[in-house]
């Protein structure tokens, strides 16, 4: 760069030595130096001044889109990319790895799914688990909120358990039951407004699970019977379960 | 512990917010634009959360911008886009008309219009515009930026003052196009 804003024969290292003044990337000698050329040099003042003002209107300019409402939507949509991603591959790992030892988890989502036949409206077909359930639940309790039902899980599980990844829209807690202790595997029952049913299993493992991909819902699979869905997910070393009477997208929707 | 991994998560995402709109715009200026910017922030912060363990807890934007800066580059190799140093030097030089007396850059900046401004950084080839960016931008020290690009200092001081140069003679380009200067 022989040729400078500046207008004189400059060397390369010295108009570097003015930007890195400007960038206050020099040390404190030569800071003193750039000072002392300044005060005696209109030209090197004018180019310091300009690069100030771009720099200036650079951020400026950055500050201002920062402030945009997108940008939280793309904060959103990164952050759901970063959760399937986890998911997906969690998934791969765990299920190659020990996919024959986790199958018998597979039951879980089953015994969740059929529950609801136990204890939804009369029009759901399907094979019912109910006995089994029965004798393999703890008794439970019934709960008022997802606070209590949580609270009732620590104390059986006797560990600090993180609320449930549900957005209880229109959804009030009824009861929850341990099904397997020494697993961390339970489940949740919930009821709208119209008095329909719903069922959350949620169980520590990563479990294969078969079924339909759901659209726009990645690492989400859907099984059909009758009128009942149930979509499963795999979260991190965790496997969960959704039944109720409505689409797969709807209760995805119910899923954080 | 259940949902372990949930919390890990979520102390992922709270650490990330603060400084998102800061790597958000990075990669809207890098990308050029919106669309390419989100897959490419998505890229970056699945990479990070999967690297999230290794992080050293210093700065964590810098780290980001890191990663960011890494994963833009590795898209342009992929797409065949290496730029061709030699060749923008050489227009860098060219365009480096010698000047009798300082044109005035901060009337033409205030100016100008912030559409004029965006243009004028899109303009600038990859690596001069990732210096300019990281450094005027983002506030990133040279020393971050070598370490983002893995590049030394002294590349990164070049790199900076030829952008800059490169963006001043585009931006007094459009000034003359619009009867500013």
């Amino acid at each position: 760069m022989k040729n400078d804003p500046l207008g004189g024969d400059h060397a390369e290292f010295e108009v570097l030595q003015v930007h890195a003044y400007v960038d206050d990337e020099l040390d404190s000698a030569e800071v003193s130096v750039w000072k002392a050329r300044l005060e005696s040099s209109n030209g090197l003042q004018a180019h310091c001044a300009e690069l100030l003002a771009m720099k200036s209107r650079l951020r400026a300019l950055a500050e201002e889109a920062r402030r945009s409402e997108a940008v939280d939507e793309v904060f959103s949509e990164c952050m759901r990319a970063v959760r399937h991603d986890d998911t997906a591959r969690r998934t791969d790992q765990f299920v190659g790895k020990f996919r024959y030892a986790l199958a018998a988890g597979v039951a879980c989502l089953v015994v969740g799914a059929a529950v609801f036949n136990w204890s939804g409206p009369p029009d759901v077909r399907g094979a019912s688990f109910a006995d089994t359930l029965s004798a393999s639940a703890s008794g439970g309790a019934d709960v008022p909120s997802l606070e209590a039902a949580w609270g009732w899980l620590r104390r059986a599980f006797r560990a600090d358990v993180a609320p449930p990844p549900l957005k209880l829209v229109d959804l009030r807690p009824v009861r929850v039951e341990v099904l397997r202790s020494e697993i961390q595997c339970g489940r949740l029952l919930l009821e709208d407004r119209r008095g329909e049913r719903y069922v959350f299993v949620f169980a520590e493992g990563v479990m294969p699970y078969d079924g339909e991909p759901i659209r726009g819902m990645p690492g989400f699979r859907c099984v059909r019977y009758g009128a009942l869905n149930v979509i499963c997910w795999t979260d991190g070393q965790y496997t969960y379960g959704l039944a109720g009477p409505r689409e797969p997208a709807d209760l995805a929707a119910m899923v954080e | 512990m259940l949902f372990k991994r949930r919390d890990r998560r979520e102390e992922f995402e709270r650490a990330i917010k603060g400084v998102f709109p800061a790597v958000y715009s990075a990669a809207v200026r890098l990308a050029r634009n919106e669309e390419n910017a989100k897959d490419l922030t998505q890229e970056t912060l699945i990479k990070a959360y999967q690297a999230y363990d290794r992080f050293d807890g210093r700065n964590l934007k810098a780290w980001l911008l890191r990663i960011l800066t890494n994963t833009f580059i590795n898209r342009l190799r992929q797409e065949g886009r290496t730029p061709d140093i030699a060749s923008i030097e050489d227009s860098v030089e060219a365009q480096q008309a010698p000047s009798q007396e300082p044109l005035p850059l901060d009337r033409v900046l205030a100016q100008t219009l912030d559409h004029d401004i965006e243009k004028a950084l899109a303009s600038l080839p990859e690596e001069y515009r990732v210096a300019v960016v990281l450094s005027d931008i983002e506030g990133l020290s040279y020393q971050e930026i070598a370490e983002a690009l893995d590049v030394p200092v002294g590349t990164v001081r070049s790199r900076l003052a030829r952008g800059r140069s490169l963006l001043r003679t585009q931006l007094l380009e459009y000034a003359k196009e619009r009867g500013i200067v």
